[in-house]
């Protein structure tokens, strides 16, 4: 499982890397067409919008994986560690079960627009929306690696690592 | 049912479930617990419209523009200017770390990156010249909180999107402000400086200033072309930050700081830390789905309505609940889980929402400053190693001054809306 969330990991960094990438060069390269070359880039938006998109969903993934989201932690810190290691068993079995009927949810709204095409380019708009349910099953597999190893924490008598 | 709803929220927040998944786990239970089939298959999709905003792509573009400025270089290169400038005052290197702050902030557009990357390079600069270190991290701490007001700025953006106010205008409306917090600050060292005798660093000849002046140059291209691209209408916020991204890495370069094989890590920090902002858009965009189902922002206009329609009244009690919201609550999740409830109140009491902006993202910054959660707090106190404890005591002067700068901001109008107003007409 550790290995699995670790693979993904790379795959979404190498992914993340070429998104912002482009998406910075397409919207310079676009100024630089619109008013240099009086020939402005028509799909520059909407293709960084897509691209936004997925470095949300992807980047989202990777800061659960590595617990950068802010969260409210004043009350949590009062826990002792062994009650700390519990409360988070609790809320991860929490997420989970909700990033598991997100993750139906878009799978289902996935397959009702694969006919649709997006507006200014023409492609698929299943490219954008793909993002959603990739980005919550690679962010479920991460947690549930989490998960798995809060319980192997608590059977080796609460070592933390 | 709303208030099973509301309790579990609560319940989520308290247990450290991250805020951008609280806010898309009480949406989904609401539409469970109401059995909102519909509603809820189109969940996704309400997630996915969050996003679908051309301005919003300025929060990646500007971070990696910071990013890419993080050598560490470019704060020192700030920080010797403006101690040629003014670093031979009393207190002189005390009235640095604000002008520094100020010159960077209209680089980088998050106080927390600000405060992190001016507390390494000051805080030990302040110590050997012999500023007491808990003053010296309170300073730093304190005048980065100009981050978000001078343009650009993550929270202009992020309250641009929400409410439709252009970007453009507030960042505009955020330099007077800026430059006020900063006096401010500077005044209250003058204040200090009578009664400890702070040191004075040598004054410099003017060919170091003119040399320094060329160092720091090729910096200031950015907020250069931030502020005049915007002006002239040139180009969009976001553009101007794509630009900027393009300047940021050429002198980079050009300055020897920038490393071809670091720029994965760059990209990848960029991606991660945008979406920590981003995520927490898309759920709250959900989640705010919810709240103007159960009509929500209209119970919050009747019943403040119902206190007082007077405007100033109605200003003064948000001030007091942001900065108390803003201990507990990180500024950018409270923007963005508030702004859509607090949205029609300001038609009502006809507040012109520009201004509104930029009093809810001072207010909410000021937040890093409070104890017990002020993030600002935790990042200053580790990195400069002191005391959490001393650090509060030291900041208390600032943090009172930041609060009378808002206070002025609220009932004084202009002072936000005079430079938008000069390219309006």
């Amino acid at each position: 499982m550790n290995k699995l969330s670790g693979w993904i990991e790379t795959l979404e960094k190498f992914m993340a890397m070429i998104l912002i990438a482009a998406m910075t060069i397409i919207i310079a390269v676009a100024v630089v067409f619109r008013y240099f070359l009086g020939a402005p880039i028509f799909w520059a938006s909407e293709a960084s919008i897509f691209i936004m998109a997925w470095i949300t969903f992807l980047g989202g993934s990777l800061g659960l994986k590595y617990k950068s989201q802010a969260s409210v932690t004043f009350l949590v810190d009062r826990f002792s560690e062994k009650g700390k290691r519990y409360l988070e068993i609790v809320s991860h079995i929490i997420i989970l079960a909700f990033i598991g009927i997100l993750l139906y949810l878009s799978y289902t709204w996935l397959s009702t627009v694969v006919n649709l095409k997006s507006t200014t380019m023409r492609i698929p708009m299943w490219i954008p929306y793909a993002s959603v349910p990739v980005g919550l099953s690679f962010a479920f597999i991460h947690l549930l690696t989490h998960l798995i190893n809060l319980f192997k924490r608590s059977e080796q008598g609460g070592q933390v690592l | 049912m709303i208030f099973i709803v509301i309790g579990l929220f609560l319940l989520f927040l308290a247990i450290g479930i991250p805020i951008s998944l609280v806010l898309a786990i009480t949406s989904i239970s609401y539409l469970l617990l109401g059995d909102l089939t519909t509603l809820m298959s189109s969940a996704p999709q309400k997630m996915f419209s969050g996003i679908d905003n051309f301005g919003l792509l300025a929060i990646p573009l500007f971070m990696l523009a910071g990013e890419l400025m993080n050598g560490g270089g470019i704060t020192t290169r700030l920080v010797s200017f403006a101690r040629v400038l003014i670093g031979h005052y009393r207190g002189g290197l005390a009235y640095v770390t604000v002008v520094a702050n100020m010159f960077l902030a209209s680089i980088l557009g998050s106080a927390n990156a600000q405060a992190a990357m001016m507390s390494k390079v000051m805080v030990p600069e302040m110590e050997k010249e012999g500023y007491p270190r808990d003053f010296s991290a309170a300073i730093t701490l304190a005048s980065s909180i100009v981050a978000p007001v001078i343009p650009p700025s993550m929270l202009f953006i992020i309250y641009g999107t929400l409410t439709g106010a252009s970007i453009a205008d507030l960042f505009m409306a955020g330099v007077i402000p800026g430059i006020m917090l900063g006096i401010g600050f500077i005044i209250v060292i003058g204040f200090m400086n009578r009664k400890h005798q702070f040191p004075k660093s040598e004054k410099a000849t003017f060919k170091m200033i003119v040399k320094s002046f060329f160092n720091v140059l090729p910096a200031m291209l950015i907020p250069f072309t931030i502020i005049f691209g915007i002006l002239g209408g040139v180009f969009t916020p976001t553009e101007s930050a794509a630009i900027a991204c393009v300047i940021a890495f050429v002198i980079g370069l050009a300055y020897r700081e920038l490393k071809l094989k670091s720029m994965p890590e760059i990209l990848v920090n960029t991606v991660v830390n945008t979406a920590t902002i981003s995520f927490l858009i898309v759920t709250a965009n959900l989640f705010g789905f919810i709240i103007a189902y159960e009509q929500i922002p209209q119970l919050v206009a009747d019943s403040m309505l119902s206190l007082s329609d007077n405007p100033l009244v109605f200003l003064l009690l948000v001030n007091i609940f942001l900065l108390l919201i803003g201990t507990v609550l990180d500024g950018i999740a409270a923007l963005i889980i508030l702004i859509p409830v607090m949205l029609p109140l300001l038609a009502t009491y006809q507040i012109d929402p520009v201004h509104f902006g930029v009093i809810v993202c001072i207010n909410l910054t000021i937040g890093l400053l409070t104890p017990p959660v002020g993030t600002g707090l935790f990042i200053v106190s580790s990195i400069a190693k002191v005391k959490f404890e001393d650090l509060i005591r030291a900041i208390m002067p600032f943090l009172a001054m930041a609060i009378v700068v808002l206070l002025i901001l609220t009932y004084w109008e202009d002072a936000a809306l005079w430079i938008p107003s000069l390219y309006k007409d």
